[in-house]
């Protein structure tokens, strides 16, 4: 285990923030008021945390071996099927 | 919370769009620190495995600190040591502050994905490194 395999973690909690960003902004926006939104936002935070960290790497990033710190999240082309998968899974809620 | 609307901010979150009117615009990752940050981590995660009474006197420390009923495996200790240390340094609040996400949503998420790395084993990153260093 190297330093640059921490680098890429770094890369990747980064892109994690930045989506989970969007989807909380997202999300809070249709809630309901009655909703608490603090736990909303902990529940979903933890659960895309836990995201597989393989799925925040581009295509083109797994297929070179080779992370652009400079790629912003709308550009991953992430796959939001497996994504979508796994947070519900986090957040007890069955999948279809 | 309703899994329509969960499924649906998830996929505004995963989209290719562009944030609209009155969003936050995601910038460019300048020259962020990711690299001290990865440096840090692992020259901690390196004293932590090379020097086990070392180890073994930080989890004492840590576990008198911090309720252990807060913390699961030793991967999970492990990776909480790692960011809470770089926490110390300033990097993450460097690096969040220069690309708009919140320090503290930084760090949960780094510590999630270092915990994760462990367990696995690292097998998931042996290959990669980090291309493009841009200047701020």
């Amino acid at each position: 285990m190297s330093a640059k395999e921490f680098d890429a973690l770094a890369v990747i909690a980064l892109r994690k923030g930045k989506f989970y960003q969007k989807t909380r902004d997202t999300l809070l926006g249709q809630l309901p008021p009655n909703v608490d939104q603090q736990d909303v936002k902990q529940r979903l935070r933890t659960a895309i945390a836990r995201i597989d960290n393989r799925l925040f790497l581009a295509k083109e990033e797994q297929k070179e071996n080779i992370i652009d710190p400079t790629l912003p999240i709308e550009r991953l082309q992430l796959n939001s099927d497996e994504i979508k998968k796994q947070v519900l899974r986090e957040l007890g809620i069955p999948s279809e | 919370m309703g899994e329509s609307i969960l499924i649906k901010a998830l996929a505004v979150g995963a989209s290719a769009t562009i944030p609209g009117a009155g969003a936050v615009i995601v910038p460019l990752y300048a020259a962020w620190s990711y690299a001290s940050i990865g440096m840090g981590a692992y020259s901690l995660y390196s004293t932590w495995q090379k020097n086990k009474e070392a180890r073994n006197i930080r989890l004492a420390q840590f576990a008198a600190g911090v309720a252990d009923t807060t913390l699961g495996g030793s991967e999970e200790r492990l990776a909480d040591y790692i960011v809470t240390n770089i926490q110390k340094t300033g990097a993450i609040a460097e690096a969040a502050n220069e690309t708009g996400v919140n320090p503290a949503v930084y760090s949960d998420m780094l510590k999630e994905s270092v915990t994760s790395a462990l367990s696995c084993g690292f097998q998931e990153f042996a290959k990669l490194s980090i291309g493009k260093l841009v200047a701020a």
